[in-house]
């Protein structure tokens, strides 16, 4: 029976229910639509092509990240240490890709590396921190907050370690090969006028097969039980203590593919890469319906927090709103998503 | 009502709380935009 079929069977009372529960549940959607359309109407450059261009690209920018988050999520858990990771492998995959012959290069006696080689260096060492996160997490029975906390504040210290090393004295890596930033920015296809960059083809490719992963294979529905009840998945015969290393090891391969992409992305790495974008992450996926209480998430609804959140930022700052004012919206924002992902767990039970 | 949340910790939170906290952050980011709108 289709929702308004269920809705025309009702009595008055409970149809009041009804439209009461559906406005609660859909209440941050509503509200997000309504910002949308009331910054098109104050600003109608809002929706142009360029600006569509310019949130679809962010948005694809954090997709990966926000995919990785998400299967961390769906354990019960979270990652902290997913902005950190980000940073060090933006750093690292820039160092190693900086152009022969640039004046301040990192380490000036080894040539412009190949892409690949870097890529797959990438996610080696988003592997390892993830294979930490998930191997403490599952093994020491530890809550995941601490565990990524810790690992965020080692991976951090080790960045900073990192950046003191070869010629470089702390400073930002930039001046990056033309192979790796074309590789990443550069575009084939355009929007009107606007060129759309190749990251945003790979980040589609990768929701696909994160889609594939979660969907079709017996990880993914592994990752979905050990989420909903560990002990009735562990009755089942599924190796838990696995599951969640590998869900972890999966988060830590996205944030080595986002930082690949972003080194090239921003051009010019420091400390300060990938700070908070964990928080960005973890509220797209709440927003996107990916719920607290575990086992429960798709890849459409990250998809669509992604979204939705790049456009109210974007929005926020068409708007020439505070940036100060920006962090309490955003806070609000996921609050409100936090709440609705509670009632709706508080009504099932 | 109580529901088993976070490694056995059990919480008792009404639904009229969750309610009430929905509507004052919708309403609270909605007046922020409005007034910095204006």
């Amino acid at each position: 029976m289709s929702f308004i079929q269920k809705y025309r069977a009702l009595g008055k009372p409970d149809r009041r229910r009804m439209r009461k529960e559906f406005f609660i549940n859909n209440s941050l959607y509503i509200f997000l639509v309504a910002a949308i359309a009331a910054i098109q109407i104050y600003n109608p450059h809002f929706l142009s092509g360029p600006s569509l261009v310019n949130i679809i690209s962010l948005s694809a920018a954090n997709l990966p990240i926000a995919l990785g988050i998400a299967g961390a999520i769906i354990l019960t858990g979270t990652d902290l240490s997913a902005g950190r990771i980000v940073g060090l492998v933006a750093c690292v995959s820039a160092s190693l890709l900086q152009a022969t012959g640039y004046p301040n290069k990192m380490f000036p006696s080894l040539p412009t590396l190949n892409l690949f080689l870097v890529f797959l260096i990438a996610i080696a060492i988003g592997a390892l921190v993830g294979f930490i996160n998930g191997f403490c997490t599952s093994r020491f029975n530890l809550h995941p907050f601490i565990v990524t906390l810790s690992t965020q504040l080692i991976v951090y210290g080790g960045l900073l370690i990192y950046l003191m090393s070869g010629n470089n004295n702390g400073q930002s890596i930039s001046g990056l090969d033309p192979s790796y930033t074309g590789f990443i920015t550069g575009s084939f296809i355009s929007l009107g006028k606007t060129p759309i960059p190749n990251y945003v083809w790979y980040s589609l490719v990768i929701t696909v097969i994160i889609w594939f992963i979660w969907n079709k294979t017996a990880f993914g529905k592994n990752m979905y039980a050990v989420g909903s009840n560990a002990e009735a998945a562990n009755v089942s015969g599924v190796n838990v203590k696995r599951t969640i290393t590998l869900v972890f090891v999966l988060a830590g391969v996205m944030y080595g593919i986002t930082g690949f992409i972003e080194a090239a992305r921003i051009g010019s790495n420091s400390a300060a890469t990938g700070l908070n974008y964990e928080l960005d992450a973890i509220a797209a996926s709440v927003i996107g319906g990916v719920s607290f209480v575990g086992g429960i998430g798709k890849v459409r609804g990250v998809i669509l927090g992604v979204v939705l959140l790049r456009l109210i930022f974007v929005g926020l700052t068409f708007l020439s709103i505070d940036a100060n004012m920006q962090y309490i919206i955003k806070g609000l924002i996921i609050l409100v998503a936090c709440a609705i992902d509670m009632r709706k767990y508080l009504v099932r039970k | 009502m109580s529901k088993k949340l976070f490694d056995g910790k059990v919480s008792r939170v009404p639904l009229w709380v969750v309610d009430t906290v929905i509507i004052t952050g919708i309403a609270a980011a909605a007046i922020l935009v409005v007034l910095e709108m204006i």
